[in-house]
């Protein structure tokens, strides 16, 4: 224990003085105004090298690999994750959650910012919305599992919902949210929209507070309706937030994991990327297949990223 | 949290990784350093002489000093009982015992290894690793570090041989878990007491018939889900009826997970906990149950279910795991004979201890941990069964303990007919995909070709 407390000390003692003496060296050595940033940048430089693209290329490298990476096979791990049907249901639940998630994330959302903006009891309402974003999504994810249990149709019913529906739809038969996959994934995706809301709400109600009051007034004067002043005067306003709210979901969709392996391990056709990717690794220990569905998560994920941020850069430059 | 619950999570959890290091496989990453019970075990003074003693004797009296590192799976009180039956080891040797427990013990130990810092002492879960790391060339031999003559004589034949390479011991059990037993509730079970496959089949059936589903299961456990139905039951269905013999071809890859006698294995399991009129609320209960809570049903006043298969870890999780349970609530019989030719034989899956540096430290606790003293503390503690057969089953704490150790451990049928669980001798990947396919067959019985074509693929591709 002590050695790791003096490793840690002198680490972030070292360290620092080690940048700090570099630097001092290169303004000394380099005076030179072209090769000036370069050595500024240098560590910084040194450290995305390391700490990014490095793995990035050795997982470029180790996905045309073996399970054990000592075999060069192609392309067929990618040939596989299109092909085989196990990873393409994988894929199928993975699109559901990229529809289903934003969906219900940016729609809840829109309306308790809009409707929100409308009450005196706003800022505890909007805490309570945005309090389970607060959660880690494996602590939500326990919680709803309670939430969710199934007993056996006619034994006391534990799970909060299957109790609750219970009580109050006579003849009601308990439901296995969790494993009848007609449901089990909108099951899972509704609790990633229960801690997604409260951020989306966020976003968009500083967005709502960022439009004119004269031109909504002015709107209403007019003689508008209430449904044509949001439909044609707040929603275009709203724009660029709701482009900003639509694509980070989306890739918070693309990269779920979390809620599906702690809730279901990944079992009864809830499977997704992540979650494979995970188990292909380190439960069945093949790194090139692994490798291969990160690069395609990675593919997948860009030009949405992309698109998040020329949505974040327009909502800067309009607020 | 009163301690007693307290001490029922904590053997729960070491029973995860004990009975079930599977779910380390699947990689839950937590490495474990709470514990959830502090009192430590209190041995009996004259055992824990005994061990000094013989810790003294392994170092010839003389304390070498420095320390080791040891790591393990066990965590949680467990971990405090391994760690007391240790104590008198670094009393007499003056060695400190570094002890490290990790739910991803494969990973953690195969990283430490290409690190170059690999632990002294190993206490692994899982027997292929170790074999693989000895064809590797990365464990010591044992044979001069143990008195292999003793050791010879007080461990089961087969299970030296399954840490045995070109005649070199690499790892020896010294902990070992019992799979498949049936239990059941004295109290409330009105059929057979050690009864054939065929016997027990009339039972349930009239069971069934009369409305009482006979059959506890429940097998969610987080990433590992479906071990307790592949482990306790169709394991054990394949091996009461197929032997030994035929379940190390099935493991090898040599026996198709398509063959007939798979097959058989898998719809013999679907017959059961796919029927609602078998099994309390049919394939969705079974699938949502988890496995600590599966045999909760035998013990409310009108019991929902009858019989458990399961470890023999559950004995001693029923009282104080189970809410108004106590240990007259709890009994045994082996799991059924099918085929009378291979009624003893005894599936098992432990520990085993192996030596990656060698270095006095680490080859003193190596050699202190297979002597029968040793083994006596860890017995005495309560937490563990160990095979050494020097050990009297006279020195367990309770009496359901001293039971399963005189007739599994202490009997010479039971010895030479144990063989290791065949969910932990099939590769990583398939066991992971065994315990996966079969909870969604349990779902879709109808897709049950699918499922077991899929296997045989995942066979191929992890040779």
């Amino acid at each position: 224990m002590s050695q790791q407390v003096l490793d840690l000390v002198l680490g972030a003692t070292l360290v620092p003085l080690g940048v700090v003496a570099y630097l001092i060296a290169a303004e000394r050595v380099a005076p030179r105004e072209r090769l000036r940033p370069w050595l500024w940048l240098a560590p910084g430089l040194a450290l995305i090298g390391g700490i990014l693209v490095y793995p990035l290329l050795k997982t470029v490298y180790l996905s045309f690999m073996g399970p054990d990476s000592g075999r060069f096979i192609g392309v067929d791990n990618y040939k596989a994750i299109f092909t085989d049907a196990t990873l393409l249901s994988v894929l199928k639940v993975n699109l559901l959650w990229i529809v289903v998630f934003p969906l219900g994330a940016v729609l809840l959302g829109l309306l308790t910012a809009i409707l929100l903006d409308r009450v005196r009891y706003e800022r505890v309402a909007k805490a309570i919305i945005t309090m389970p974003t607060a959660i880690s999504f494996v602590a939500g994810s326990v919680m709803w599992r309670l939430i969710y249990t199934y007993n056996p149709p006619g034994t006391p019913q534990i799970g909060t919902l299957n109790a609750f529906l219970d009580s109050v739809i006579p003849g009601f038969v308990p439901k296995a949210w969790l494993i009848d996959s007609r449901f089990n994934n909108y099951a899972l995706i509704f609790v990633a929209v229960w801690m997604g809301t409260g951020l989306a709400t966020l976003i968009l109600s500083a967005a709502v507070k960022g439009i004119p009051r004269e031109l909504v007034e002015a709107a209403r004067i007019d003689g508008a309706k209430e449904w044509d002043v949001f439909r044609h005067v707040m929603l275009p306003e709203l724009v660029p937030a709701l482009a900003v709210v639509t694509t980070t979901s989306v890739i918070a969709a693309i990269k779920v994991f979390d809620i599906v392996y702690v809730m279901t391990g990944g079992n009864y056709n809830t499977d997704v990327i992540a979650t494979r990717m995970y188990s292909e690794q380190f439960a069945y220990q093949n790194t090139g297949l692994a490798c291969a569905i990160a690069i395609v998560l990675l593919l997948a994920v860009t030009p949405v990223l992309l698109a998040n941020r020329g949505a974040m850069r327009r909502e800067e430059a309009w607020t | 949290m009163k301690s007693k619950t307290a001490a029922a999570l904590a053997l729960a959890l070491a029973v995860l990784s004990v009975s079930a290091g599977y779910a380390a496989r699947a990689g839950s990453a937590a490495p474990v350093g709470g514990r959830a019970s502090a009192d430590e075990p209190q041995l009996p003074a004259a055992s824990v002489a005994a061990a000094t003693k013989t810790a003294r004797a392994i170092v010839h009296g003389k304390k070498i000093g420095g320390s080791v590192d040891f790591l393990g799976v066990v965590t949680g009180a467990p971990a405090d009982a391994l760690l007391a039956a240790l104590k008198p080891f670094e009393s007499a040797t003056g060695v400190k015992v570094n002890y490290e427990a990790t739910f991803s013990q494969e990973s953690i130990l195969q990283t430490r290894i290409q690190a170059g810092n690999p632990p002294d002492v190993v206490f692994s879960s899982y027997p292929l690793q170790l074999v693989q790391l000895a064809k590797a060339g990365k464990l010591v031999p044992l044979n001069g570090v143990l008195n292999m003559a003793a050791v010879r004589k007080q461990y089961p034949k087969p299970l030296l041989d399954l840490g045995t390479l070109n005649g070199k011991l690499y790892g020896f059990f010294s902990i070992v878990n019992y799979h498949a037993l049936v239990w059941y509730n004295p109290n409330k079970y009105t059929g057979p007491r050690h009864p054939t496959w065929a016997q027990l089949a009339a039972w349930t059936k009239t069971s069934a018939g009369q409305g009482k589903p006979p059959w506890c299961m429940g097998i969610e456990s987080g990433a590992a889900t479906g071990w307790p139905a592949a482990n306790e039951v169709l394991d054990a269905l394949f091996v009461r009826r197929y032997g030994p013999a035929v379940a190390a071809k099935w493991v090898q890859g040599k026996l198709s997970w398509t063959s007939p006698q798979v097959k058989w294995a898998w719809q013999s399991v679907g017959a059961i906990f796919t029927d609602p009129k078998m099994v309390n609320g049919g394939s969705a209960a079974v699938a949502s149950t988890n496995f600590l809570a599966a045999g909760n049903g035998m013990f409310t006043s009108t019991p929902t279910c009858y019989l458990l298969p399961q470890a023999q870890w559950y004995g001693s999780y029923v009282p104080g795991g189970v809410q108004g349970a106590t240990a007259a609530d709890i009994a045994y019989f082996p799991f059924p004979s099918i085929n009378p030719r291979y009624k003893d034989a005894q599936m098992v899956d432990g520990n085993q201890v192996a030596l990656l540096r060698n270095r006095a430290q680490g080859r003193a606790l190596v050699a202190y941990m297979s002597t029968p003293q040793f083994q006596t503390l860890l017995a005495q503690t309560g937490s563990f069964l160990v095979p050494n057969a020097a050990v009297s089953p006279s020195v367990y704490p309770t009496p359901l303990s001293r039971r399963v150790a005189t007739e599994l451990i202490a009997s010479k049928a039971t010895q030479a007919a144990t063989i290791l669980l065949p969910s932990v001798l099939f590769p990583v990947a398939v066991t992971n995909q065994f315990f996966k396919n079969l909870t969604s067959y349990l779902q879709n019985p109808s897709q049950l070709d699918v499922y077991l074509r899929d296997m045989d693929s995942v066979v191929k591709s992890s040779r």
